[in-house]
């Protein structure tokens, strides 16, 4: 999704001045008139400094009615594909599944179920999906698991 | 006492690091010669192994890499028209012309002599600059360190592609999220909202994965129209067959080309990409074959490829002698070797030379290993392009997610990977670039550091930032930089052209 950059500028002026207003309650070094504050501050400064801006230029090409920037917010191409949605939101569910499963079902099972899910969906045979699915995690699993000694969950199943 | 090269020749010369040296080599040559996977995506992925190695197998691994991987990066250059990395994206065409004329084998071989000879010289600078250049960087104090840090950082801005307001947004995103956690000089806890995992900081590694490589899953599963590309019936055998007169005539380019990618690649967010442009741009126009160049002329692929190893080097000198990366890559690396309790700067020359001279002969090693594997790698080319993507993309996802996990043993680094994986894509799509976002994380808490330091020795008077010769010219420096895009501004509303 692709927003004008008046939007964003107005976005990161926002977000600037409630993360300026949140380092002013940090408390000062001590015998000092500054401390952890400062720096946080002056990124704040900058950012609201690139937020005029880009409010500025956005502002300039919409009214200029330039193609690009020309609209307040605009999707890209792939919004229109209902294939490239479904598999963009399963990439982001299959991560969100990985980190509410992976500690009660065991890094195998979430790994392979993630994995022959997205094979499948990106146009594999069931066969091969279940096959490269079963190899990749076993690998993993002994890379990681094994090899670099990474406690990997193992969940209720112990797997 | 031993000279410290000596041990750095035996740490280097054991049979783990080497094999550790041939393996990150082939899976460099890998990731490169796979469209849309780019060396930086190689690193992201290889650095949760090296969290596990000791510091030199680890460097080794990281180099070996990325020499290889921006090599391969000429081979579906060359077969399919379609820049392995972006490092090959300069002479893309020219080599795909002399694809389709029949020369294949002399395009990648000519790409991989050059490459090879182009790091090597690239290395040989860093060896020098990196010791001559240390001496100096010995009378840096807090006030020097600050503002090389500011203007290491706005040059990687301005000199990265598109807008540069966003360039800046995008590293002071960077710099904000290097705040959250605790600050080391107060102990007082930023920006975490009660949450004990994020007093340590967001986690490099796994931010690292998610902006480089989720965002590119991301970016892969959003284009709908996955057609596997027609791979040229060509067979890629002779590979070395008349590059020798290639070189033989074009000495003087290979000289160039290896030197300006050196020198471009010292600058901050350059990188071994704009090497390949600018060197490709000069070879044209001081070329006396001018009107060849696009239609399959190998001086141009001579100068180009050379530049982009070569730049890889460049890119280590600011690294190692005042602990400010070069481009992406290095930033990564420099997260490792903080992460190894080795502090890059001019105390590593008297604290660790061994582990300089170490990195220095890994450069050396890696590149004449890029020679044997690059030569193999171009004879099973056909073979490596045939990998389907929709088989690679959820083996690399798994990847990150056990990487991310692999870090902090916790899902608390797939978190971070996938929060930091959606921003970065958000970012792309709007036009912002991530790689001033990956230096700002690195780079903030040195920054911030040496900027309350000075803060505290000049007793909160900003006056001071510019009371010692070399604090003033770099803070004038700075200072120009920070004016220049806004001068151009002005001068393109008039002209028409603006970029800021």
């Amino acid at each position: 999704m692709k927003f004008n950059d008046a939007i964003i500028g107005v976005f990161l002026i926002i977000f600037a001045i409630i993360e300026i207003l949140y380092a002013r309650t940090f408390p000062t070094l001590f015998g000092q008139q500054f401390g952890p504050s400062e720096f946080p501050i002056l990124i704040g400064i900058g950012l609201a400094f690139c937020g005029a801006v880009l409010i500025m230029r956005g502002l300039r090409l919409r009214y200029k009615n330039a193609i690009v920037g020309g609209a307040l917010v605009s999707v890209g191409e792939w919004i229109e594909s209902n294939a490239a949605i479904t598999n963009f939101a399963l990439v982001l569910l299959s991560i969100l599944f990985f980190i509410l499963a992976v500690d009660d079902v065991g890094f195998v099972i979430t790994s392979f179920l993630i994995l022959a899910l997205l094979f499948k969906r990106f146009g594999n045979s069931f066969a091969t999906s279940m096959i490269g699915a079963a190899i990749m995690t076993g690998a993993t699993k002994y890379l990681f698991g094994f090899w670099l000694l990474v406690p990997l969950p193992v969940g209720q199943f112990g797997l | 006492m031993v000279d410290p090269f000596f041990v750095a020749l035996e740490l280097v010369f054991q049979p783990y690091v080497l094999l550790v040296i041939v393996c990150s080599g082939a899976f460099g040559l890998l990731v490169g010669s796979i469209p849309g996977l780019t060396a930086t995506m190689a690193t992201a992925l290889l650095v949760p192994v090296t969290f596990f190695m000791d510091p030199i197998p680890a460097i080794a691994a990281i180099v070996t890499t990325v020499a290889t991987a921006i090599f391969a990066g000429d081979i579906p250059g060359a077969l399919l028209r379609i820049p392995g990395t972006p490092a090959s994206a300069a002479y893309c065409d020219e080599a795909f012309a002399m694809t389709r004329k029949g020369q294949a084998s002399k395009a990648l071989g000519v790409g991989l002599v050059c490459s090879v000879i182009g790091g090597l010289l690239g290395s040989a600078v860093l060896m020098a600059a990196t010791s001559t250049l240390a001496d100096f960087a010995f009378k840096f104090s807090s006030f020097e360190y600050f503002w090389l840090a500011c203007l290491g950082l706005s040059c990687a801005v301005i000199v990265s592609t598109g807008s540069v307001i966003k360039g800046f947004a995008s590293l002071l995103i960077g710099l904000f999220i290097s705040t959250i956690g605790i600050d080391l000089m107060s102990g007082h806890p930023r920006f975490t909202f009660g949450s004990i995992e994020l007093l340590g900081g967001v986690s490099f590694i796994p931010a690292m994965i998610g902006m480089f490589a989720i965002s590119e899953i991301l970016r892969f599963v959003a284009t709908a129209d996955h057609v596997r590309p027609q791979i040229p019936h060509q067979r890629v055998t002779s590979v070395f067959e008349g590059v020798g007169s290639v070189l033989s005539k074009y000495r003087w380019n290979l000289l160039r080309g290896s030197s300006l990618g050196a020198l471009i690649g010292v600058l901050p967010g350059a990188g071994a990409d704009i090497a390949a442009w600018v060197a490709y741009a000069v070879s044209k126009r001081t070329s006396k074959e001018k009107e060849k160049f696009g239609d399959g002329h190998a001086e141009g692929l001579v100068d180009a490829s050379a530049a982009n190893n070569a730049g890889l080097s460049g890119a280590w000198v600011p690294a190692l002698v005042f602990g400010i990366p070069g481009d992406s890559v290095t930033a990564i690396a420099i997260g490792v070797l903080y992460m190894k309790g080795m502090n890059p700067g001019p105390m590593i020359f008297l604290e660790n030379p061994q582990i300089l001279n170490a990195v220095f002969i890994i450069f050396f090693v890696a590149n004449l290993v890029l020679l044997p594997l690059g030569y193999l790698a171009i004879r099973l080319s056909t073979q490596m392009l045939k990998i389907p993507a929709r088989m690679l993309m959820p083996a690399i996802l798994l990847f990150c997610l056990v990487g991310s996990f692999a870090i902090t043993n916790s899902v608390y680094g797939v978190i971070v990977m996938l929060v930091m994986g959606v921003l970065a894509f958000a970012m792309e799509e709007n036009g912002f670039p991530i790689a001033p976002t990956i230096l700002g994380i690195v780079l903030g808490g040195m920054l911030e550091e040496m900027f309350l330091s000075s803060m505290i020795k000049s007793d909160g008077n900003f006056l001071e930032f510019f009371s010692r010769p070399i604090a003033a010219s770099l803070g004038v420096l700075t200072i120009a930089v920070w004016v220049y895009p806004i001068m151009t501004s002005i001068k393109g509303n008039i002209t028409g052209q603006n970029r800021l």
